[in-house]
């Protein structure tokens, strides 16, 4: 292991699964373990329905978790004046609702984002 | 051989997967190579960058993992925010199922592995648009391997030639809006609607909560909220 890795562990990594390769194994199976879940092991059974509905919306939600503070956060505060990925995003977002297209949409608020920090 | 034709063959499924997997590339790309930069920002060598996403193979997951590193977050609590922000994928590994039944355990196993957003929503398409064949799994094959391939180049790419990209091309704004645009096709009602806003506002205002648990708390809560939407929802339909 680097002396890099060595420094965040010591650092940042305390804990129980101190290491940072523990964490990313960690990482990794939580994340097979989810994928695996239907497909590999309960395939031939149904799932809860309570559980099915709240599983629904965890892609919403949880996407929109990750989405939302890197457009209006700024180095750690709510920015909304002076911060061009916002107006971008909204015009994405309209694009996006319309032409469920994604190099459409993405293509819109990267060009936008450029526009806007060219003009301003 | 008019008993195959019927069906679509597993190499035309596999190749069709690719072809509808290549436009989400544009915005793949450049949100592989945000990360590996940022992985060399925050201090992680090369190696570990790329075990990173070839263990993990979940992209936000990873920018995600990457900040909490920066933010002095613990072991648990990372690992643990990326089992919740990749919980989502159980419902798609769910979804999957009701589509495919018999598959070998081989298959299942490599199919869970590239099961990812970018990989699952296209092939979900596939699914429910064109007719069924049993070879229709291959579908998911392509768009996986496809994603998979451009995902660890790219994120190569971001730890060797990062320093190159001028910073004012704000190639991280590709992040967002590749999660936006699988996003909003999900909105379709007011549910989904209430967990995006939920989950979204409960990300900000939990900036400051300690052990940076702020992703998970974002996500328990959205969801919960979107389940007790349709709750409400079902129930004023029904009474009135």
């Amino acid at each position: 292991m680097s002396g890099m890795d060595t420094e965040l562990l010591g650092g940042l990594w305390g804990g129980p699964w101190g290491g940072l390769w523990g964490v990313i194994l960690a990482s990794g199976l939580l994340t097979f373990a989810a994928r695996f879940s239907m497909i590999g092991i309960f395939h031939d059974r149904e799932l809860p329905e309570l559980i099915k509905r709240l599983l629904a919306y965890v892609a919403p939600a949880a996407l929109s978790a990750i989405i939302l503070p890197d457009i209006l956060l700024v180095e750690g505060d709510i920015t909304f004046t002076g911060n061009a990925q916002i107006p971008a995003f909204i015009l994405a977002a309209v694009v996006a609702y319309f032409s469920r297209n994604v190099m459409a949409t993405i293509t819109t608020g990267m060009i936008a984002l450029w526009v806007i920090e060219s003009l301003f | 051989m008019a008993s195959d034709a019927q069906y679509t063959s597993a190499s035309e499924e596999f190749w069709s997967g690719v072809r509808d997997e290549i436009p989400l590339m544009l915005g793949v790309i450049p949100f592989g190579m945000v990360f590996g930069v940022l992985g060399v920002e925050v201090g992680l060598d090369p190696v570990t960058i790329m075990a990173m996403s070839i263990i993990i193979f979940g992209g936000a997951s990873q920018v995600v993992f990457a900040q909490m590193v920066s933010a002095g977050a613990a072991g648990m609590v990372i690992a643990g925010t990326v089992g919740i922000i990749n919980l989502r994928h159980a419902l798609y590994s769910a979804t999957f199922t009701t589509y495919i039944s018999s598959l070998p355990m081989r298959w299942r196993v490599v199919i869970s592995y590239l099961l990812t957003d970018e990989g699952f929503f296209v092939s979900l398409v596939r699914f429910q648009t064109k007719p069924y064949s049993p070879n229709m799994y291959f579908h998911m094959v392509g768009t996986g391997l496809v994603l998979w391939v451009c995902w660890q180049a790219a994120t190569l790419a971001g730890i060797v030639v990062g320093e190159l990209i001028p910073p004012s091309l704000n190639l991280g704004f590709a992040i967002p809006l590749t999660f936006m645009a699988i996003t909003v096709p999900q909105i379709t009602s007011i549910p989904p609607l209430v967990a995006v806003i939920t989950g979204g506002v409960v990300a900000i205002l939990g900036q400051s909560l300690p052990w940076n648990i702020w992703v998970i708390a974002a996500a328990l809560a959205g969801m919960t909220a979107g389940y007790l939407a349709e709750i409400v929802l079902r129930r004023n339909k029904a009474t009135s």
